[in-house]
């Protein structure tokens, strides 16, 4: 089932619809490379544009402008049967006028496999996805997630170089949507498959992916591996897609390398790192500080860190952990996720919060994110 | 991000374009060309030469300096108008009983009330002539019981009768669905909000219902205004414009004056579903949300009481004439009474030998313009939902464009179209086959692209996605999925072609004549024991049909004419 994995290749995608006489770009020049054998994952609010770049790979939407290459071959205008892919749909889409075993056969079928092979090989499949069992049931009779299942057995079974993903989790509750992310990334690296999978929930992609794109209004805005986008997001609309956010209000003293001297609205200096690499501040500009809730601190501290005055505004025990809300005098709150209750930190209660320069990151005033923009 | 799905189908794949093309082909020839001729011959003068430059109104002026002409019009807006008006005002309580009084048997009252729907209704309309004419039943028996003295039942009062209980069940199907798929929170809600029930009918339930009693009224207003059958039982002297139609072919074999009187006639039906289109086209009525629970019912005693004995009575009504057709199809002689005094088979003995060749041509015909209906009418609906996106409408119109003709408007522009010219088929039965084709495809359509559009396209994207060739992805994923609507529709078709008279009688020849040209031909010599063996056949044909479909789909009756 395994096939020599190979990359894919998007350069400078465009898909324009027309919406209501108008024509409207859901894809605005996108360009990716996804390495072999790697999953890849497209994320981004719904409307960015990763469901419609994911159909342009399958084929079953063509560009209006840009190139898909797959190991060296042109894709643009092959038709997705011609692509050997593998693709899993939000809905599933199993047959409901067929068996499971069928469902899973029909790829194979359409390449006129033999039949014994057929039976081999839907068995291996069926086995891979530990449902073995359910050959002769009509996908009608299966649950939510046994039918994901198969559609990923469906996809898989015939070998294709390139797997494709469309949200699969979500239509499954949570609990299930977390065992079969892990499940699929099982599957996927044992079969060392090429995947791209598309998903609008930032923790799934975090979880699941080798490097994903973070895409907003058709643009992909960054790259990387999960770890490097969720610390260093390339700007605000990013880190506050990309799990919880908190954000400072800031002015630009002056620039040194990749550093930029702030001054805070308590007057304090401090020097922290860029998180937009094509940012060129220039003195008095404003500028947003960026930390993430787990990393701010209460008490004093060591180092270097914005200290900031704040009263405890409420607290929200969410099972694994504990979020503050503290009100510091600015226009947004400060986060700040515990892992257990802190003693001594009630609702009404003053406190001194710590904000590490290594783990602030600031991005030109300008930015807003993602979510206010609208 | 769902906009403009499907993209790749756009791209020129061989096989569809043969497939789509070689239908395109059929429905120019066998659809548009007809149509044409008989538009533009209703243009033309009698016998004249064709040309742009004789074009002339005479046929059409005509309505204006005959008598006959005018009164016929007149007579069709009549009879059309009122047997809508009264259907709407005996089938409505019944809806309303059915869907919201707590009453048994509600699944049998609804297939009860299909019946009429399926049974021919000149069958029904013969029947009232047993009981109500002149030496009827029931007349005999009011005469001689209370002195009551019946008007006659030829002309506008019969006519309107059959018309009337033959069609009141589109009301009651239609309205009876709108109410039972409508939400009953939408009417929990206004009560909650302090709305009393007369209320709450006047401003949730009847607004609702609306479309459904407008569309219902429509049909019957197009099947009363294109019936033949029922005005040529009953009219006598009392012409109405599908009879005068046929009294142009068969009296003069005047195919221009039989196309202006068509056009009319066509003019109307379009006119009422204009106004079907303003009044609830751009009101996004249907309720589209899952119901989560019944809707309320009523179990006073009282009112049960009341629902049970007007459910009765008017199916009742509605039924006797179908019952008189059965019975007279086993007597074998009458006394003065209203029943007969001996039974036999000999009627069905008799209608076996002598009308063996019309059953076969009936089974036929009747199969193979619905296989050939089915096969196209399903691409046509393939076509129109999920390839073209321009365009789109103009298949939509064409194909739907008998379905404002009248049955027998269909018999002349085909007529019109293969009398003379490039391809002559009168006299052989493809005329027949090519009518009703043409004539029903706009259901089989209908219900191919209500099934077609609830398939989930992701279904032939995976199917694409897995390899298979556009041919692969619509053998085996687009067409058995949409095989369960097509079925029904081909049913329906099916038993309705049985029953089919307006288009036959234009077309039909000595060698092909069906079951109910027989019929109609026993009634014209008073031959009532064979017509109404024939009849009874003809009945048990149509609703084995629509019974193998039930079974075929596990639907009911009732939602299964619904469907179309």
């Amino acid at each position: 089932m395994t096939a020599p994995t190979a990359s894919l290749i998007l350069e400078e995608l465009w898909k324009d619809f027309a919406a209501g006489g108008e024509r409207v770009a859901a894809v605005r020049g996108v360009s990716l490379e996804v390495r072999p054998g790697e999953l890849f994952t497209l994320l981004g609010p719904s409307g960015c544009g990763k469901t419609t770049t994911l159909r342009l790979i399958a084929g079953l939407e063509s560009p209006t402008a840009g190139r898909i290459i797959f190991d060296g071959q042109d894709f643009t205008s092959l038709p997705p049967f011609r692509r050997n892919l593998g693709m899993v749909f939000q809905s599933y889409a199993l047959y409901p006028h067929m068996s499971i075993f069928e469902n899973v056969a029909y790829g194979l079928r359409a390449r006129r496999a033999a039949e014994a092979d057929i039976r081999r090989q839907v068995g291996d499949a069926l086995e891979m996805v530990g449902l073995a069992d359910l050959m002769t049931r009509r996908p009608g009779q299966l649950s939510g997630g046994q039918q994901q299942r198969i559609a990923l057995a469906r996809a898989l079974v015939y070998g294709p170089r390139l797997l494709l993903l469309d949200e699969p989790l979500s239509n499954l509750d949570a609990k299930l949507r977390v065992h079969m992310r892990e499940e699929i990334r099982k599957i996927q690296q044992r079969a060392g498959i090429t995947t791209v999978y598309v998903t609008h929930d930032q923790e799934e992609a975090l979880s699941i992916s080798d490097r994903l794109a973070v895409m907003y209004q058709g643009r992909v805005v960054q790259v990387g591996a999960p770890t490097a986008v969720y610390e260093a997001p390339a700007s605000v609309g990013v880190a506050d897609f990309l799990g919880r956010a908190n954000f400072l209000n800031a002015a630009v003293v002056d620039t040194s390398g990749d550093e930029v001297r702030v001054r805070l609205p308590s007057g304090a200096g401090l020097s922290v790192r860029r998180g937009d690499a094509a940012w060129a501040p220039a003195a008095g500009e404003p500028a947003t500080l960026f930390i993430r809730p787990e990393r701010v601190q209460v008490g004093d501290g060591g180092g270097e860190a914005a200290r900031l005055e704040a009263v405890v505004s409420r607290s929200t025990f969410l099972g694994g952990l504990v979020r503050y809300v503290f009100d510091v005098g600015m226009a947004r709150p400060i986060l700040m996720d515990a892992q257990r209750l802190v003693p001594g930190l009630e609702a009404g209660g003053r406190t001194r919060l710590c904000l590490g320069r290594a783990d602030l990151l600031a991005y030109p005033g300008t930015q807003r994110p993602w979510g206010e923009v609208a | 991000m769902t906009a403009g799905r499907a993209a790749w189908w756009r791209r020129a794949d061989p096989v569809a374009v043969l497939v789509l093309g070689l239908a395109g082909l059929i429905l120019l020839c066998f659809l548009v060309y007809p149509i044409s001729r008989i538009v533009l011959n209703s243009f033309l003068p009698t016998g004249g030469p064709f040309g742009l430059t004789s074009l002339t109104l005479e046929h059409f002026g005509r309505f204006m300096a005959s008598s006959l002409y005018r009164k016929a019009l007149l007579h069709s807006l009549v009879v059309s108008l009122t047997a809508s008006a009264l259907s709407l005002l005996i089938g409505l309580p019944m809806a309303f009983f059915i869907a919201r009084v707590r009453m048994p048997g509600r699944t049998v009252l609804l297939s009860l009330a299909t019946l009429p729907l399926v049974v021919p209704p000149f069958l029904g309309a013969y029947s009232w002539i047993l009981l109500l004419g002149r030496n009827g039943a029931l007349t005999a028996f009011l005469k001689a019981t209370l002195g009551v003295e019946l008007p006659s039942i030829y002309g506008a009062p019969g006519i309107i009768l059959a018309f009337t209980l033959g069609y009141f069940p589109y009301i009651v199907l239609l309205t009876y669905g709108a109410l039972s798929s409508a939400d009953p929170s939408l009417e929990e809600s206004a009560q909650l909000m302090g709305a009393d029930r007369f209320r709450i009918t006047r401003t949730v339930t009847l607004p609702l219902v609306t479309p459904a009693i407008a569309a219902g009224m429509v049909i019957i207003f197009m099947q009363s205004l294109g019936s033949f059958g029922v005005p040529a039982v009953l009219g006598g002297e009392y012409y109405v414009l599908t009879t005068l139609i046929y009294f142009q072919i068969v009296g003069y074999f005047d195919l221009h004056a039989a196309g202006a009187i068509a056009l009319v006639s066509v003019s109307f039906t379009g006119l009422s579903l204009w106004i079907l289109h303003r009044l609830t086209g751009r009101r996004g009525y249907v309720t589209v949300t899952a119901r989560t629970h019944a809707a309320p019912q009523l179990e006073g005693r009282g009112v049960r009481l009341v629902a049970v004995a007007y459910c009765a009575v008017v199916l009742g009504l509605a039924l006797i004439p179908h019952a008189m057709i059965l019975l007279t199809s086993f007597a074998e002689r009458w006394g003065r009474g209203a029943l007969p005094t001996a039974y036999s088979l000999g009627n069905y003995r008799r209608v076996f030998t002598s009308a063996w060749g019309p059953m076969q041509n009936s089974l036929f015909l009747a199969t193979i313009a619905t296989v050939v209906a089915a096969v196209l009418g399903t691409l046509m609906a393939y076509v129109a939902i999920r390839k073209a996106v321009r365009g789109r409408w103009i298949l939509d119109l064409t194909i739907t464009l008998p379905f404002i003709f009248p049955g027998i408007a269909v018999g002349v522009a085909i007529l019109s179209g293969f009398s003379s010219g490039w391809l002559i088929l009168s006299g052989t039965w493809m005329i027949l086959a090519v009518a009703y084709v043409i004539r029903r495809m706009p259901y089989i359509f209908r219900s191919a692209s209500a099934s077609l559009t609830q398939i989930d396209p992701a279904m032939e994207e995976a199917s694409a996605t897995c390899g298979a060739s556009w041919l692969r992805t619509s053998t085996r994923i687009t067409f058995p999925l949409m095989l369960p609507g097509v079925l029904a529709g081909a049913c329906i078709t099916f038993s309705t072609l049985l029953g089919e008279l307006s288009t036959t009688i234009i077309l039909y020849s000595a060698r092909w004549k069906t079951m109910t040209v027989a019929i109609y031909e026993y009634l014209l010599a008073d031959l009532l024991g064979p017509a109404s063996a024939l009849g009874t056949l003809l009945t048990v044909a149509v609703l084995a049909s629509l019974l193998l479909a039930n079974k075929l789909l596990g639907r009911t009756l009732g939602s299964l004419f619904r469907m179309v």
